[in-house]
């Protein structure tokens, strides 16, 4: 049992990125909810203590700062409203605080009017280390949560800051630095849990997926059998059996049913939901490219996010893989390049090479590679296979799903036929 | 497989963040804000009692609901028990900053 969790747990990819990452979205959302929320209770607290120490500021220091912290703190409650570019509102809100921070010393009339009590920036400290938490990554984020109330320690200490004691802006200090840095740990470890959950999901998935696929290729595997035994079989036994003409002829129809049959069962391709993302196909082409005995690169700087049914995904790598193996084996020395580019709707995959290319009406009927292999395999899913090639003159193998509506060029079935 | 957050680090952290509160209360006493300085000891000795309490590391991980209604009955009682002893015509005393920030020595 040990063993098996052990399994589990070693199995599930860790650290990875998840492409749709939906609880930690959601718990970023929040989280920035939460801090431009507390961001506007915090500053109307700070507004009976900018009432009392704005008029020893100057006035255009004053309006220039009030004004852009305001403005930067309705950007963070919008952007978390609408849910869009919440980076930026809360970077800008941590950015335009600094600057006010450091400028405040500057602005300041008379030092001999500063206040001993809090400055109303104090107030609104550990809010723009909230929001650099969560607009920054864990390193800018925790640098900022020291350094913010360390300025604000050191203006504190200076003339214009208030001259109060080292002890009272210690203080001040370390407790703006411990509620920012809780604020960070517990944001840092709520998108940790989200994200292993996201990562937990996504593995699920993929799990569920396989084994959707394992059990169709099962009952394929089944089908088949019983179509063998049922029908080819009797077949060679009659065929065997055969001496008189109608004998023959009764056993030629049952091997033209056999291999009707057959064909049935594989274009009768198992039904699932499930399905893969485009980039994931271009990464298992560009694998098995790579894996070939003579290595070839594949493009995929043309994929675009978006997903397809796992039976698509399978017929196009295997099309694509054979499509590689053929030009290997067949094209001589060669240039050999591979492409794949689209998305969810419209993919295209695109091998080819400057070998000795082949006369496609020349290939014997009997020869199953190129019809099985590459064209009938897309066609079943409904995309469309198209062998651009002479003598001499390279081979260029473009698969398309789906199948192009209008289709000008030679389709799979015409250059087979 | 288990997905949770590191619990001795929030507790660590509740405890840190609740102590420093006992630590500036502790500073608050070296000036002649409260009239009866046994009064706030006793708060404070009340507060660390009950932060101590919700925060005990037990085998449960969920705290009992009796527990939490004492420690949210404490929060609001403590504040007006010391609001009592304090010098309301102290100047500033409205205009405390979140959580912190005796008045320094200056004024």
């Amino acid at each position: 049992m040990a063993d098996v969790a052990r399994n589990l747990l070693a199995s599930v990819p860790r650290g990875r990125p998840v492409r749709n990452p939906l609880s930690l979205v959601r718990v970023t959302t929040a989280i920035a909810r939460t801090a431009a929320g507390f961001g506007v209770a915090f500053m109307l607290q700070s507004v009976p203590a900018m009432i009392e120490q704005l008029p020893n500021m100057r006035p255009a220091w004053s309006v220039t700062m009030v004004g852009a912290l305001v403005a930067s703190l309705a950007l963070t409650v919008v952007v978390s409203v609408i849910d869009r570019g919440l980076r930026i509102g809360h970077v800008t809100f941590a950015v335009v605080y600094l600057i006010a921070l450091i400028s405040w010393p500057f602005a300041v009339i008379d030092p001999a009017q500063a206040p001993s009590s809090s400055y109303w920036l104090y107030y609104t400290l550990t809010i723009a280390t909230a929001m650099a938490t969560v607009g920054l990554g864990i390193r800018l984020a925790t640098a900022y949560v020291v350094l913010a109330p360390v300025i604000y320690g050191i203006i504190r200490i200076t003339p214009p800051g208030g001259e109060v004691t080292i002890t009272q802006t210690v203080l001040d200090s370390v407790y703006a630095i411990i509620l920012g840095g809780a604020i960070t740990i517990i944001t840092a470890i709520l998108r940790n849990a989200a994200s292993s959950v996201d990562r937990a999901q996504a593995t699920a998935l993929q799990r569920y997926g396989h084994a959707v696929r394992q059990h169709a290729t099962e009952a394929e595997r089944v089908q088949v059998d019983a179509i063998v035994h049922d029908s080819v079989l009797t077949t060679l036994l009659s065929a065997a059996r055969a001496e008189t003409a109608e004998a023959k002829e009764l056993a030629a129809l049952m091997a033209g049913n056999a291999i009707g049959h057959l064909r049935d069962a594989l274009s009768e391709a198992p039904q699932s939901d499930a399905e893969v993302s485009v980039a994931a196909l271009a990464n298992r082409i560009a694998d098995a490219a790579a894996a070939l005995s003579e290595p070839i690169t594949v493009d995929s700087d043309g994929v675009r996010p978006g997903r397809i049914p796992v039976a698509v995904g399978e017929a196009v790598y295997s099309a694509a893989v054979q499509a590689m193996v053929n030009s290997l084996q067949h094209a001589g020395p060669a240039r050999r390049w591979a492409v794949v580019r689209g998305g969810g709707d419209d993919i295209v995959v695109e091998v080819g090479d400057d070998g000795c290319g082949f006369d496609p009406d020349a290939v014997p009927t009997e020869r199953l590679g190129v019809r099985v292999s590459i064209l009938e395999r897309v066609a079943s899913v409904g995309g469309a296979a198209v062998i651009d090639t002479a003598l001499g003159e390279g081979t260029v193998v473009a698969l398309h799903w789906p199948a192009p509506k209008v289709s000008k060029g030679p389709t799979a079935t015409e250059v087979t036929s | 497989m288990t997905i949770g957050v590191p619990r001795a680090l929030i507790i660590a952290l509740a405890g840190v963040f609740s102590g420093y509160h006992l630590v500036l209360a502790a500073y608050s006493l070296t000036f002649p804000y409260a009239s009866e300085t046994g009064a706030v000891i006793a708060g404070m000795l009340l507060y660390a009692i009950v932060t101590a309490a919700v925060l005990w590391p037990t085998r449960e991980t969920r705290m009992p609901v009796w527990l939490a209604a004492f420690a949210l009955g404490v929060a609001i009682a403590l504040p007006p028990l010391i609001t009592v002893v304090l010098d309301p015509m102290r100047p500033g005393a409205t205009a405390t900053p979140p959580g912190t920030s005796p008045r320094s020595a200056r004024s």
